[in-house]
C-alpha cells in the first residue's frame, strides 16, 4: 500500500512535544484575541473529567486561557458551538472543523467577519475506544495516564475518518498556530476505493443482508441523540424527531423508528457532511453511524464531484442543479 | 389463494402528473386501481420523511411523478427534486429496500397515455416483489403491553388495571 503520510513514524514523545507547543500557541492566541477584543469568546478544548477525554470550552476572560489544551483526543467538532451566535467568536479549528465553518458561512449560520479562526494543523485523532483497550477498566486514572507512555499515533489507533482525511490543515483560517502538516495527495480512484471502503463493502452485500446488517448494527442504539447533538450540521429550530403534527418518527427504540431516525438524520447531512467523525466519537454505544452519512458522501462525490466545506464559493449539491443531471432512473 | 394486490402511494405534482391522471380518467384509459394519489404543489416538495412514513403506514410501493424538467410551474422545482430523488433512491437501496419499490417519472398533463402505462408498470413491478418487508411499523397489541408490564407477575397490578380499563 502506498501511503504518503506514515503516522506510525510519529512516536509518543513527538506527539507530546507537538501537543505542548500547540497548547501554548493556542493559549497565547486566545489571550491576544481576547485582550485585543478581536473576539468576545474563544471556543477551544479543555481537559475532560476523565483522562483521555476532552470537553469543549468557552473562554471569555483572558485570565482563563490556561484552561485551553490541545491533544490527540480533541475529537469533537467545535464548529458545532458557533452556529447562530451573534457575537464575535474565535474558534480553535482543525481541518474538519474549518470545513464545517465553511458550511456554516455558506448556510448563513454565521458571518465570516464575526469569525476568527485559530487554525490547527491536525495530526489525527485517536479512536476513543483504543484508549479503553489500552487501559484496564477500573484502574485509577493516574495509572491510566501512565499507560499512555507506550502510546503512538499508529494508523490502527486513529479514528476511522482520520485515516482517510483529505484536509488535515484548515481550509480557512485567520492565523495558524504551527506550520501546516503534509497533506496526502489523492487521486479520484484512490478516494473512491479507500475513503469509501466501508460503503463499498456494504454495497457488495445482497439487499436483504444489508437490511439485517444495519438492523444488527443499530440494535444497541438507545436514541440518546448524541450523534445529532455532536453534529455541527444539525440546527433546525425543530428537529424532525420532535415534530408531532405529523409525527414522522416514533420516540422509542422500536427498530423501525431507530432505522427511520438514522436514515433521516443521515439524509439531512447529504452533501454537507465533512466526515469529521464527531457523531461516532460521541456515540456511547460505539455504533458506526458514519456508514450512513458516508454513503451519501460517496453519491455526492461520484455524481457531483462534491466534497463538503472545501470552498466558500461553491454551493452545496442539493442547493444547485444542472440541466443535464443524470435522470436514467426516472421514466 | 387470491393474488396479492399491492398498495401504492402515489405522489403527484399538481400541475403536470395530476393533470395527466385526470386526463387518463376522462379519456377512459385503463390502469390498475392500486394507486392512492396524494397531490403536492411540486415534486420538489417531496421529502424523504414522506416516503418512510408511507412505508410505516403500510404502503408496498411508492411512485413519485412531476413535470418534465424545464416545464416546472415553479421554474426549477423539479431540477432540485431530481438530485434529491437520486440520493434518496440510492440511499433506500443501500439500506436494503428492493429495487422496484420506489419509482419516479416525469409525466406532463397531456400524457394521459403515459400515465396509464407507467401506472401499470409500477403496479406490476411492486406486485412481483410482494408485500413490503421493511420499514413497517408494528402496531402494539395486548401481548406487547403485557410483556412490557410483565403481566405474568401476579403482583403487577398496573398491567391488570390498564388492561381492565381498556376492556371497560
Amino acid at each position: 500500500m502506498t501511503m504518503n503520510i506514515n503516522q506510525s513514524d510519529i512516536n509518543k514523545k513527538q506527539i507530546d512535544i507537538i501537543n505542548q507547543q500547540y497548547t501554548e500557541k493556542i493559549r497565547e492566541a486566545a489571550k491576544r484575541i481576547l485582550l485585543e477584543k478581536k473576539a468576545d469568546v474563544v471556543i477551544g478544548f479543555k481537559n475532560g473529567t476523565e483522562p483521555m477525554k476532552t470537553e469543549p470550552c468557552l473562554i471569555t476572560k483572558a485570565s482563563d486561557v490556561d484552561k485551553l489544551i490541545w491533544n490527540e483526543h480533541c475529537r469533537l467538532n467545535l464548529a458545532n458551538y458557533v452556529k447562530g451566535r451573534k457575537d464575535k467568536v474565535a474558534v480553535v479549528a482543525k481541518g474538519c472543523d474549518s470545513r464545517n465553518l465553511v458550511n456554516h458561512i455558506i448556510e448563513k449560520q454565521i458571518k465570516r467577519e464575526n469569525l476568527y479562526i485559530i487554525g490547527v494543523p491536525c495530526n489525527g485523532m485517536v479512536d476513543k475506544f483504543v484508549n479503553v483497550k489500552e487501559s484496564k477498566v477500573g484502574v485509577e486514572s493516574e495509572t491510566m495516564q501512565k499507560n499512555l507512555d507506550v502510546f503512538l499515533i499508529d494508523r490502527d489507533m486513529l479514528q476511522d475518518n482520520c485515516k482517510t482525511c483529505i484536509s488535515r490543515n484548515p481550509v480557512i483560517f485567520d492565523e495558524m498556530i504551527a506550520e501546516p502538516v503534509k497533506e496526502r495527495v489523492w487521486t479520484k480512484e484512490e478516494k473512491l476505493k479507500e475513503r469509501f471502503e466501508s460503503v463499498n463493502k456494504i454495497e457488495a452485500m445482497a439487499e436483504s443482508d444489508r437490511w439485517s446488517f444495519f438492523n444488527d448494527m443499530l440494535s444497541s442504539c438507545t436514541r440518546c441523540y448524541a450523534c445529532r447533538n455532536a453534529c455541527s450540521l444539525c440546527y433546525c429550530p425543530t428537529c424532525f424527531v420532535d415534530e408531532s403534527r405529523p409525527q414522522w418518527v416514533g420516540k422509542g427504540v422500536d427498530p423501525v423508528d431507530v432505522r427511520t431516525y438514522h436514515f433521516l438524520r443521515a439524509f439531512h447531512c447529504a452533501g454537507r457532511c465533512t466526515d469529521c467523525g464527531a457523531c461516532e466519537a460521541a456515540c456511547p454505544m460505539n455504533i458506526k453511524v458514519r456508514l450512513f452519512t458516508k454513503k451519501l458522501d460517496k453519491e455526492c462525490f461520484e455524481s457531483f464531484g462534491w466534497e463538503a466545506g472545501m470552498s466558500l464559493d461553491e454551493r452545496p449539491p442539493l442547493d444547485v442543479y444542472k440541466v443535464n443531471d443524470s435522470e436514467n432512473f426516472i421514466r | 389463494m387470491s393474488e396479492f394486490e399491492p398498495k401504492i402511494i402515489t405522489i403527484l405534482c399538481n400541475w403536470c402528473t395530476y393533470g395527466a391522471a385526470d386526463l387518463a380518467g376522462v379519456s377512459r384509459f385503463q390502469y390498475p386501481p392500486n394507486i392512492r394519489v396524494i397531490r403536492v404543489p411540486c415534486s420538489g416538495r417531496v421529502s424523504p420523511k414522506m416516503i418512510l412514513s408511507a412505508f410505516h403506514n403500510g404502503a408496498d410501493g411508492i411512485w413519485i411523478s412531476g413535470c418534465h424538467p424545464g416545464d416546472c410551474h415553479y421554474i426549477t422545482g423539479n431540477y432540485y427534486a431530481r438530485r434529491k430523488f437520486m440520493l434518496l433512491k440510492n440511499f433506500l437501496e443501500y439500506n436494503g429496500i428492493e429495487q422496484g419499490r420506489i419509482h419516479f417519472s416525469w409525466i406532463s398533463s397531456a400524457e394521459g397515455v403515459k400515465f396509464a402505462e407507467v401506472a401499470r408498470d409500477v403496479v406490476e413491478s411492486v406486485r412481483k416483489l410482494g408485500p413490503a418487508k421493511y420499514f413497517i411499523k408494528k402496531e402494539l397489541d395486548d401481548n406487547d403491553l403485557c410483556s412490557c408490564l410483565n403481566k405474568s407477575n401476579p403482583d403487577n397490578n398496573l398491567a391488570k388495571n390498564i388492561l381492565e380499563e381498556q376492556a371497560a
